[in-house]
């Protein structure tokens, strides 16, 4: 079974869902209706496609196999905007503020119709997702503010027992098996790092002034 | 391979499942099989292939290179799994022609397309694959989903495709072929011969055109014998890529 389809078989099943969430959802697709937009991820030279309707948004993986003659990654796609991006500045470019400074470091090239990266920031920032109104519309008052109440204080118990398992884990590597240097430990050495590049420039300098002082007495 | 096994046969006969049949047969009876199972036939695809058929036309989709503008004819469409999203990638700039030979299939696929709001860029075609009514050069691309091998004369489909595609264009064969292990094999054996027609009987009320449907897939053409086949056509850097260890194939051929 390909499994690059199974997974944006669900990806494009899970978007859509999440998108009938909020009864907003077509204000924001509407601008993109039509349009499609490429994001080609580097290194793994994997090319993922988005084709918008005015009420979904399909997920194509465009293929480029090594028996097309003349294929070049991403040579399949015919798209509005392309964007191209090292997969380890993905994480950034939700943050549009983020784009220039991307482009500058050669982490993001960017062709075609701009507006509609915009368009799509706007509908994934724009997204009105609340969930206990949409579960109170589904179940009702009661059982929705119950199980929400429920979800937040499991969610805040897994943050607590995060948050101890990490000092203990911190602890242990630094104290007890003395696997991992403390800040203060790591604060000294440091500074002792940096009072030997002082005293060896001090002596680089003093050894200059010497070497100068014997050359005059040559001459 | 089955090909081989027609060409002993009379030439007036062919085969339907593991019966031989007269040629002029075969068309009528395919035609009441699929007339039998138009109105579950997207229920028993996943229930017979747990769904993974969705996942084989997403792969025949994303390998067509569709895009906008396009003219795509999907051939024996049936109930236009693969129409809907093609609609979708040509925008209304192309267009997607929905050919079935049978009018119950067809039916079938123009109610969910159009319950699903596709309207302005699909056209509807009774057609028989071996003499399209479209004229030469007319499509950019050709796919064909679990149709071939209901066809008579296959090699006379080819050839009209050949025919209807335009220089550049590609046609995509997405059809059951022969597993690549001998394990793997068995086990589908199995599943197709015992359980399926039973399955057919349980959820349409229809062993026997489960049955044919097992039959069918054994008598299809393997896997080098229809890439054989696509080049004798006419077809030029023909490939396929095996899916789920053989069970499927997907063919592809372009005209240059």
């Amino acid at each position: 079974m390909p499994l690059k389809q199974f997974i944006s078989g669900v990806a494009e099943f899970s978007a859509n869902e999440v998108l009938q969430l909020d009864s907003e959802y077509q204000t924001y697709l509407q601008p993109l209706s039509g349009k499609s937009l490429a994001l080609t991820l580097l290194p793994i030279e994997q090319t993922i496609q988005l084709q918008f309707t005015d009420s979904r948004i399909d997920i194509l993986l465009p293929n480029n196999r090594a028996d097309d003659v003349g294929s070049e990654i991403g040579s399949e796609v015919d798209s509005d905007c392309h964007l191209t991006i090292q997969l380890s500045a993905l994480s950034q470019l939700r943050d549009t503020n983020q784009l220039t400074t991307l482009i500058k470091q050669d982490k993001l090239d960017i062709k075609g119709d701009l507006s509609v990266a915009q368009h799509l920031s706007a509908l994934v920032n724009g997204l009105d997702l609340d969930l206990t109104e949409i579960l109170t519309n589904k179940i009702g008052d009661v059982p929705a503010h119950s199980i929400m109440g429920t979800a937040s204080a499991v969610v805040n118990y897994v943050k607590y027992v995060k948050q101890h398992f990490d000092i203990t884990l911190g602890e242990a590597l630094i104290e007890e098996k003395q696997l991992v240097a403390s800040p203060l430990a790591l604060a000294n050495f440091s500074d002792e790092v940096t009072d030997t590049r002082y005293w060896c420039d001090r002596l680089a300098a003093r050894l200059a002034i010497l070497e100068k002082k014997q050359l005059a007495g040559d001459k | 391979m089955a090909e081989n096994q027609s060409s002993s046969q009379p030439s007036n006969q062919t085969h339907f499942g593991f019966k031989q049949v007269d040629e002029d047969q075969k068309e009528s009876m395919v035609a009441e099989v699929f007339h039998s199972v138009a109105a579950k036939y997207d229920v028993m695809n996943d229930v017979m292939s747990l769904g993974i058929h969705r996942i084989w036309k997403r792969y025949t989709i994303d390998c067509s290179g569709a895009r906008k503008g396009h003219h795509i004819l999907d051939l024996a469409g049936g109930t236009g799994d693969l129409t809907a999203k093609f609609s979708r990638i040509v925008g209304s700039e192309g267009s997607v022609t929905l050919s079935d030979i049978n009018p119950s299939m067809l039916e079938v696929g123009k109610d969910k397309l159009r319950d699903m709001g596709l309207v302005d860029n699909i056209k509807y075609v009774e057609a028989n694959a071996e003499t399209l009514p479209f004229p030469d050069n007319s499509f950019d691309i050709v796919t064909m989903a679990f149709g071939l091998r209901n066809v008579t004369h296959k090699e006379n489909a080819l050839a009209s495709i050949f025919r209807v595609l335009k220089p550049g264009g590609r046609l995509l064969v997405l059809e059951f072929s022969k597993p690549t292990s001998t394990v793997l094999e068995k086990i589908y054996d199995t599943y197709s011969f015992h359980l399926l027609p039973k399955m057919g009987k349980l959820v349409a009320n229809d062993e026997d055109s489960y049955r044919y449907l097992a039959e069918s897939i054994r008598m299809h053409p393997d896997q080098d014998t229809l890439e054989k086949m696509m080049q004798d056509a006419g077809f030029e850097g023909t490939s396929y890529t095996n899916l789920t260890g053989g069970i499927v194939a997907l063919h592809r051929g372009f005209k240059y």
